[in-house]
């Protein structure tokens, strides 16, 4: 086994370890959302299929998703335990990011110090970590995934590669639909090509028509109703006006900084700017052109922040083992050759102060936003409490548990794709928590058919509210749950 | 002229063109006819889409082509029935209603697939590129549009192809002022179409300047005698963003989504006879930004051109050297999936498009109880229906030309003053108020209970006679 093998290892064993630790400080998780994927993985084990009509979910619609990760995960956890696995599996896809962006940065450079270095780098990539570390998100397998893809693009004149190509990219893209993002690189790429003139490669023209035809195909398949009821604004999501700032912001200097590390971005940027501007290589003018498309649809808030982010973030740290590459090379050429190891040592050490510790405290502080161990006990209480086709009103943020922890029907949660009339549907919510009238909330409440409402610290944080002011009307909202510290759950009596 | 271009490589005979011609026809007669039998398996009877109640009203008329008042608005419109009304009424007398609206369409997406082939015969297309652009044709939701629903669009188109073909054969090319001619009862943007047409064939062929000055001066000169409107009576205004030119994403009327991508490159590959084919990009360009101007409909227009550019990228496709070779039949396997995903998506569109049978039920009731002179007010998409089926007037309809008016129905719609609301219904006279629940609630009002919702909770001013799961029936005491 070669070294740098064992090193890769180590990496990968190091991210991974570290990853682990955050998961298993809480038995829940970071983001709610990860209880609609457990809640359609428990259905596929059931049924074999997704639950893509969701008789739960506002109170009983349908919802478009690419469902590859929910089967991995259901497959996963017919074997093991699916706690185990949820906790598990997406931290092991995530950590084998590192070996991916090992192989392209080898590829590019040659180098396997460099190569090294873009590996640690990437599995400590602070906005990543944080978002698939405790989360179960299909990011963990859609980032490395797509990278892969990257990586076998690259090798396309090997045969095997164009077959790991075509695999890999009907399961990216039955993942998620931020294929289209590296579909519109290599196009992109291939237009930086013919301007610079570095010779033609009818292989990756004909890999990338037939992506594209196999993506948009794919797409249409799962999101067809989604397109003809919002159109291109299915970009968006169909996010109520109100939140979308929030989802699709643009991207400050500063949150790139602390998201992505500050020597990757630095160091990535000068290479773009050398390889720009003097060396042409096909290699890497294709991750010239995914940075330049993720920061592009960044700017043009086309996609959220988070993945935007996270693919450049990789992208950087893949640029960064070239300057390390060039470097390193320049260095030789000096009288300074001798203090190599101590530069390293130093590069290292910067690392881990600008990188690696960041990326450890927003995991860290993201593990405390998990769901606590008061929220999931309210809503077990009210799922043993209460019949099974109840309304439960909660803020839009705790929908999710409401349907996948107490099992009972919600009237929003975060998956805004094919409501109709969203925006007025995030008002009612909102008015059924700030209202200071009785008889308008309860006209709303009847409306939605909500039988209890599930008051929680986060739903007052999210309306701006201390106390919803008409539950003290003991005739119409009795308390049948108090914690006496953060959740609250009203029965509602009364109908208008 | 047919047989000589089908002959020229000595392959097709004149019956195997023929033949596949017949079969071409055949899978468009097909697919036209699908929506309606889906339509029929539901059990709905009504017309694909409000505008068909429009033009009903206006084949109703009789055979002339002379202009008349519109009273069924509030602001009164001049109607200036085109040809295709003449044809409509004619069909009405003939096999009724419901029939004429189905046979019609039917007969003009037909023709226009003969039209379009002759064209390609006259321009020496290999045959196998010329049933493609049909199969790409066929595969438009545009052309299900023309040939499933009750639109002078389809006339129209069908007219601007055979006075194409009459010019292109050069021995009947003064035939082609027949067709052309008949454009002038139509929109002045149809004969900006085929003056464009014209000046496009000058530059493609400078022998035949005579003939396209002589058939461009009639044609200008009966546009200033017959004073055509521009483009507003038949189509909403104002225009729908350009987006909504793609069918997929949820366009009235537009191109699918493999086509558009197949259309790119076409082009592209099309590039390296650019001195061929530059009067199609010029065509291609003045397309697009007459759809910028003028909406999604253009897309009907645009699309045998579309079809040409879909057939040469599907061709190169095929035709290509792949390096990967299983890549080249997967590709286009795909590719036919996804031309027939969208005709398919379409199909079951206009299957169910609306009107459905509460609001015609609602409509019959109007016309019961209410007097003749009895104003309605609704969303502007039903105008239409009541219009025809109530046969009362409304304050106003997808296609009225006022502005202004459009507005103050807005402001009706989101107020919540009973004073404002009130002032607005005496200023149009407004006897009666149907409102549809489930329509989308953000075009018209911005929160539940917000604007006229809210005022029609007053039982002083209004009275609800009618009501079903979505409709209601208000009358304004």
């Amino acid at each position: 086994m070669r070294k740098c093998h064992v090193f890769i290892g180590m990496i990968v064993m190091v991210v991974l370890a570290t990853r682990l630790f955050f998961a298993f400080q809480t038995p829940y998780f970071s983001e709610n959302e990860a209880y609609f994927t457990i809640r359609q993985v428990k259905a596929i084990q059931t049924t074999g299929l997704p639950l893509f009509d969701d008789s739960l979910s506002y109170s009983g619609r349908v919802y478009p998703f690419t469902p590859a990760f929910h089967y991995l995960i259901a497959t996963a956890g017919a074997v093991f335990p699916l706690k185990l696995v949820a906790k598990i599996l997406p931290n092991v896809l995530a950590s084998l990011l590192a070996v991916v962006i090992f192989l392209i940065a080898k590829r590019l450079t040659q180098n396997d110090m460099s190569s090294l270095f873009a590996a640690l780098i990437v599995g400590f990539i602070p906005i990543y970590m944080k978002e698939t570390t405790n989360t179960l998100a299909v990011e963990s397998l859609s980032i490395p995934l797509l990278f892969y893809l990257v990586f076998c693009f690259m090798n396309i004149r090997e045969k095997k590669y164009t077959t790991h190509f075509l695999v890999t990219l009907v399961v990216a893209s039955m993942t998620t639909p931020i294929t289209g993002l590296f579909l519109l690189a290599f196009l992109v790429y291939l237009l930086f090509v013919r301007l610079e003139n570095l010779g033609s490669n009818k292989q990756e023209t004909e890999l990338v028509i037939f992506s594209l035809f196999l993506f948009a195909w794919l797409q249409f398949l799962f999101y067809k109703n989604a397109f003809l009821m919002h159109g291109l604004f299915v970009i968006w999501q169909n996010i109520p006006q109100e939140i979308l700032g929030r989802f699709f912001t643009g991207m400050k200097v500063v949150s790139a900084i602390t998201n992505i590390g500050v020597i990757p971005l630095i160091y990535g940027m000068y290479a773009i700017s050398q390889h720009m501007f003097r060396i042409k290589d096909r290699c890497i003018s294709l991750i010239i052109s995914i940075s330049f498309v993720a920061a592009t649809l960044l700017w043009l808030r086309l996609i959220s922040l988070e993945v935007g982010l996270e693919v450049l973030g990789v992208t950087m740290a893949i640029l960064f083992s070239l300057f390390h590459k060039n470097a390193s090379e320049y260095l030789k050429k000096t009288r300074f050759v001798k203090l190599t190891p101590i530069l390293v040592i130093t590069l290292l050490a910067s690392l881990i102060v600008t990188s690696i510790i960041p990326a450890v405290l927003v995991t860290a502080s993201s593990i405390d936003e998990a769901a606590q161990r008061d929220d999931i006990n309210a809503l077990l209480w009210l799922k043993k409490r209460t019949d099974t086709n109840e309304v439960v009103l909660s803020s839009t943020t705790e929908g999710h548990l409401i349907s996948g922890v107490a099992e009972r029907r919600n009237v929003m949660d975060t998956n805004y794709l094919l409501v109709r009339n969203i925006n007025n549907r995030y008002d009612d919510v909102r008015n059924m928590f700030t209202s200071p009238y009785e008889t308008s909330a309860l006209e709303l409440l009847t409306e939605y058919d909500v039988r209890y409402i599930f008051i929680s610290d986060r739903a007052k944080k999210e309306f701006g509210i201390d106390e919803v002011a008409y539950v003290s009307d003991e005739r119409c909202f009795r308390k049948i749950y108090d914690n006496q510290r953060t959740i609250k759950i009203f029965e509602v009596r009364c109908r208008i | 002229m047919m047989k000589k271009s089908c002959n020229k490589n000595g392959k097709e005979t004149r019956l195997t063109v023929w033949l596949w011609l017949a079969a071409v026809a055949g899978v468009a007669l097909a697919f036209l006819l699908a929506p309606h039998i889906l339509r029929e398996l539901s059990g709905k009877d009504e017309l694909i889409g409000y505008d068909a109640y429009f033009h009903m009203r206006i084949a109703d008329k009789g055979y002339s082509l002379a202009s008349w008042q519109d009273n069924m608005v509030s602001a009164s419109r001049t109607i200036r029935p085109t040809p295709y009304h003449v044809v409509l009424h004619f069909f009405q007398g003939t096999i009724g209603m419901r029939a004429a609206a189905i046979v019609l369409p039917l007969m003009i997406g037909i023709v226009c697939i003969v039209f379009l082939f002759w064209i390609l015969a006259l321009l020496h297309r290999p045959l196998l590129e010329s049933i493609i652009t049909l199969l790409a044709f066929i595969l438009a939701p545009s052309f299900l549009f023309i040939g499933s629903t009750v639109t002078p669009d389809g006339l129209a188109l069908a007219l601007i192809l055979l006075g194409s073909a009459l010019f292109l054969t050069r021995r009947f090319w003064f035939l082609s002022a027949i067709p052309w001619g008949l454009l002038l009862f139509f929109t002045l943007f149809h004969i900006l179409v085929v003056i464009t047409l014209m000046f496009i064939a000058i530059l493609i062929a400078k022998k035949e300047r005579a003939h396209v000055l002589g058939i461009g001066s009639v044609l200008i000169g009966g546009a200033f005698l017959a004073q055509p409107p521009f483009f507003t009576l038949y189509h909403p205004i104002p225009p729908i963003p350009i987006v909504e030119v793609v069918a997929d994403f949820g366009g009235y009327v537009g191109f699918g989504i493999f086509s558009l991508i197949l259309v790119c490159i076409g082009i592209l590959y099309s590039w390296k006879f650019k001195k061929t084919y530059y009067p199609a990009y010029l065509l291609a360009a003045l397309g697009v930004f007459a759809m910028a101007g003028l909406g999604e409909i253009i897309s009907v227009y645009l699309m045998p051109l579309a079809a040409v550019f879909i057939a040469i990228a599907l061709l190169e496709l095929r035709n290509r050297q792949w390096t990967i070779p299983i890549l080249r039949s997967l590709t286009l396997v795909l590719i036919i999936c996804g031309l027939l995903f969208s005709t398919i998506s379409y199909m079951n569109r206009l299957a169910s498009a609306k009107p459905d049978d509460a609001l015609i039920d609602a409509a019959r009731f109007l016309r019961e109880i209410s007097s003749r002179d009895d104003s309605i007010l609704t969303h502007p998409a039903y105008g239409f229906v009541i219009e025809t089926v109530a046969n009362r007037p409304v304050v106003v309809d997808s296609f009225q030309p006022d502005p202004w008016f459009k507005h103050d129905v807005h402001e009706l719609f989101s107020s919540r003053s009973a004073a404002s609301v009130l002032g607005t219904l005496d200023t149009y006279d407004v006897s009666y108020l149907l409102i549809d629940r489930t329509i989308d609630e953000e075009d018209i009002w911005t929160g539940r209970n917000e604007g006229l919702l809210f005022v029609l909770r007053n039982g002083e001013i209004f009275k609800k006679v009618y009501e079903t799961d979505s409709i209601e029936i208000w009358k304004v005491r």
